[in-house]
């Protein structure tokens, strides 16, 4: 592949998971729930261009980006309080499994 | 924490797996990739001429996925199966919260995730590229979404948007509808939602089903007057039959996947003899010959041969008997006691059951149906893993693993001895027939005239692994019509009927047999070029007598080749050769050259025997720096 490729599918990836993220519903149940809503999420944000542009006979990689740039940025200018929440709450969370983490590796006698 | 580590090393070994091996599933290497490759190249994905429908009638989503792994570099299709291990991540996540709203303690959703991924069609599908899983994976997690919106008595978005994607990524959640229906309907009877409650959640299925998946029904109804596939297909797949002929069905169809649940490479190395001596006993009891086959042969012949497989299958492993056991024993014990706090695994288990007999009942049997199973996998790990709880709480952690020892050990020896994934598709690809046809075809092209801008048509049968050919970036197109094409594709076997004189190469596949993947790349020869004959097979072996070779030509208009032996040994070799019923001998003294001409006869064939004189007189098999080539010959791309 080369590195063109791999910058194209990242920033495909990202600009999804971006507008995923920002497109979650309400729910601000911790961990599993979270991150199946941001795959399914993502992925919908994903399909979306490509299944536009496919049907329209212009399946190429500029106009997908183009269309998923535009759709991170609209979902963010649109839900720009729920990406705050979310922020936080991923900080949060972060904090919350960091501490679990390090005190499950500090041995007991510490 | 132990749990979710193994989960953990277990995706990260699956991902070190997928980098490193080759798409080598036959289904999805005939029209699945192939259909990518041409969605890319005509930057569309409307329905394309072609003799394999089955690149136009396919539900997309999976490939849609696949496409964009592959769509920012000529399509390789390396990496494709990622798709599949993000379908096992969701399936993962969405077992483990399932298993937690059935009232599982924590570790015992962890064990069900982890069953999950262990069950043998599952594990073989995390690395492969079926769509299966993917569609597996969104049918679980819509499970879950519903069973929480219900729970919640809230609008979730995420069930009817997992359901929609579930049903746009897989034909055989047609027989999950069945299952679902009388579910959803349980469900509103249990918990009574607000009208408006289905309302939403009706309209938010039709819209993102309508995305999704509508475009591909429109267009199969346009083509096929049927959306979902042509109708010659589904006749084949679900027959027509009474409901008399219905239960027989379903019983002789449920018969047969319970044999296979004892399949040798489905059982631990351990269990083997018992598992096989027990699954041999249900075969008996198939019949011979019967009408719900999905091709026509013999059920018992059927399941037998399958039985008696050298290696295991990546379409037709099953659950496995320890899977299975556990997980009735598990509906079971949910079915007594689950129940009381919430109706969900009931439910589960209802729908999950439902889904088999519904199949059972519908579809013709094939010994690969196990891999559409991967639907009941989640409820099945959950099930199972419930037992767990019977454990006193500070033995659970133990018992965990114990239970994980069978399906670690099981996986282990399906990934070693898998014949298209695992172990033997890394270490050797060469190997695997899928592969070497693959990589055969894409050599093929790369030796052929064709650039990169060229356009190639393919006159290839149905169902012929046809993805190798959009490895090399050059254009290709199986509508029969067009007459502006720089190359034509076609099977060896059918050069006889080319009347004009060609020019190109071959790719024989395998080398010294069966002709069924060998074809032809060809193009109209110039005026000024030589008729020179395409070898359409080659056989080759040492005798006592010496070493032969037998060359099947297509003369191409040529009445002769030229042989030329050279011997740059010290020892005297002899080159007798057959054709056309005339027979020639030829002594090549040592450090020596010796062109011979040799008449093709009608049946095109060309016997040559080759042998050493040693210093006694015998004869012996030639000294390897003893060469022969024919001149004028389109030489294939041997495998």
């Amino acid at each position: 592949m080369s590195d063109y490729g791999i910058i194209g599918l990242l920033l495909s990836l990202i600009l999804s998971i971006i507008s995923g993220i920002t497109l979650l519903g309400n729910r601000t149940s911790r961990g599993a729930i979270w991150l199946l809503e941001t795959m399914l999420a993502s992925l919908s944000c994903l399909l979306i261009p490509i299944l536009i542009l496919g049907y329209a006979g212009h399946l190429h990689a500029s106009g997908l980006y183009l269309i998923q740039f535009s759709l991170a940025v609209v979902s963010v200018i649109c839900r720009r309080r729920k990406l705050l929440e979310l922020a936080k709450s991923t900080q949060e969370q972060l904090r919350f499994f960091a501490r679990r983490f390090f005190s499950a590796l500090r041995p007991k006698w510490a | 924490m132990g749990l979710n580590i193994l989960l953990l090393l277990f995706f990260a070994a699956a991902s070190t797996t997928i980098l490193l091996s080759s798409p080598a599933i036959y289904d999805s290497l005939s029209y699945r990739l192939p259909r990518i490759g041409q969605w890319l190249q005509a930057v569309s994905l409307a329905h394309f001429e072609t003799i394999d429908q089955r690149q136009n009638w396919m539900p997309l989503i999976p490939d849609l996925m696949m496409g964009w792994v592959t769509m920012h570099t000529e399509p390789v299709f390396r990496g494709v199966q990622f798709v599949q291990l993000f379908g096992a991540m969701m399936g993962t996540l969405s077992v483990y919260l399932i298993a937690r709203r059935c009232s599982l303690s924590p570790i015992a959703a962890q064990l069900a995730a982890l069953m999950f991924l262990l069950m043998p069609n599952v594990f073989v599908q995390t690395v492969s590229s079926h769509t299966d899983l993917v569609a597996a994976g969104f049918a679980i997690a819509g499970l879950f979404f519903l069973f929480e919106s219900f729970r919640l008595s809230r609008f979730g978005l995420f069930a009817g948007l997992a359901w929609a994607l579930a049903f746009a990524s897989k034909g055989t959640l047609f027989y999950w509808a069945p299952g679902l229906g009388v579910m959803v309907l349980l469900l509103f009877i249990c918990y009574r939602p607000a009208a408006t409650f289905f309302l939403k959640h009706a309209v938010c299925f039709t819209v993102f089903a309508a995305f999704f998946a509508g475009p591909k029904h429109v267009e199969n109804h346009l083509a096929y007057g049927n959306p979902f596939a042509n109708e010659d297909l589904i006749e084949q797949h679900h027959g027509q039959l009474s409901i008399g002929d219905g239960a027989k069905r379903t019983y002789l169809n449920a018969l047969s996947y319970t044999a296979q649940v004892f399949e040798p490479f489905s059982n631990s190395p351990l269990l083997r003899p018992l598992t096989t001596a027990l699954g041999n006993g249900l075969i008996q009891a198939l019949p011979d010959s019967d009408e719900f086959m999905l091709e026509t042969s013999s059920r018992r012949e059927t399941w037998s041969r399958f039985f008696q497989r050298s290696s295991a299958d990546s379409d037709g492993v099953s659950f496995g008997f320890y899977a299975t056991l556990l997980s009735l024993a598990g509906a079971f014990y949910l079915w007594r006691t689950g129940g009381a706090n919430s109706p969900i695994p009931r439910l589960m288990i209802f729908a999950s059951l439902l889904f088999f007999v519904f199949f059972c009942f519908k579809q013709n049997a094939h010994t690969y149906a196990f891999r559409y199973f991967v639907l009941q996998a989640g409820p099945m790990a959950i099930a199972g893993a419930a037992l767990l709880d019977l454990v006193p709480r500070r033995w659970r952690g133990h018992a965990a693993v114990i239970a994980l020892l069978v399906p670690v050990q099981l996986c282990a020896s399906i990934w070693l001895n898998n014949s298209q994934v695992g172990y033997n598709n890394i270490a050797q690809s060469d190997r695997i027939r899928n592969i070497a046809i693959t990589r055969g075809i894409a050599e093929l092209l790369s030796a052929s005239p064709a650039t990169k801008t060229d356009l190639i048509q393919l006159r290839l049968p149905y169902n012929f692994p046809r993805a190798g050919f959009y490895s090399g970036g050059q254009r290709i197109t199986e509508n029969a019509e067009l007459d502006h094409h720089h190359g034509i594709v076609l099977p060896v076997t059918e050069l006889e009927q080319e009347d004009a004189l060609l020019h190109g190469r071959s790719f024989l596949f395998p080398v010294s047999q069966g002709r069924d993947f060998s074809c032809a790349f060809i193009l109209q020869a110039k005026q000024d070029d030589a008729p020179a004959p395409f070898i359409k097979s080659y056989q080759s072996g040492l005798t006592p007598k010496g070493f032969v070779e037998i060359y099947q030509l297509h003369t191409n208009r040529a009445d002769y080749i030229v042989l030329n032996a050279q011997n740059p040994t010290d020892s005297p070799h002899e080159l007798l050769w057959k054709s056309g019923g005339e027979e020639q001998r030829y002594a090549i003294t040592p450090h020596s050259k010796l062109p011979m001409q040799i008449r093709i006869g009608e049946d095109g064939e060309i016997r040559l025997l080759v042998r050493r004189q040693n210093g006694s007189g015998d004869m012996e098999a030639p000294d390897p720096n003893f060469v022969w080539h024919m001149e004028n010959v389109n030489y294939p791309v041997f495998r």
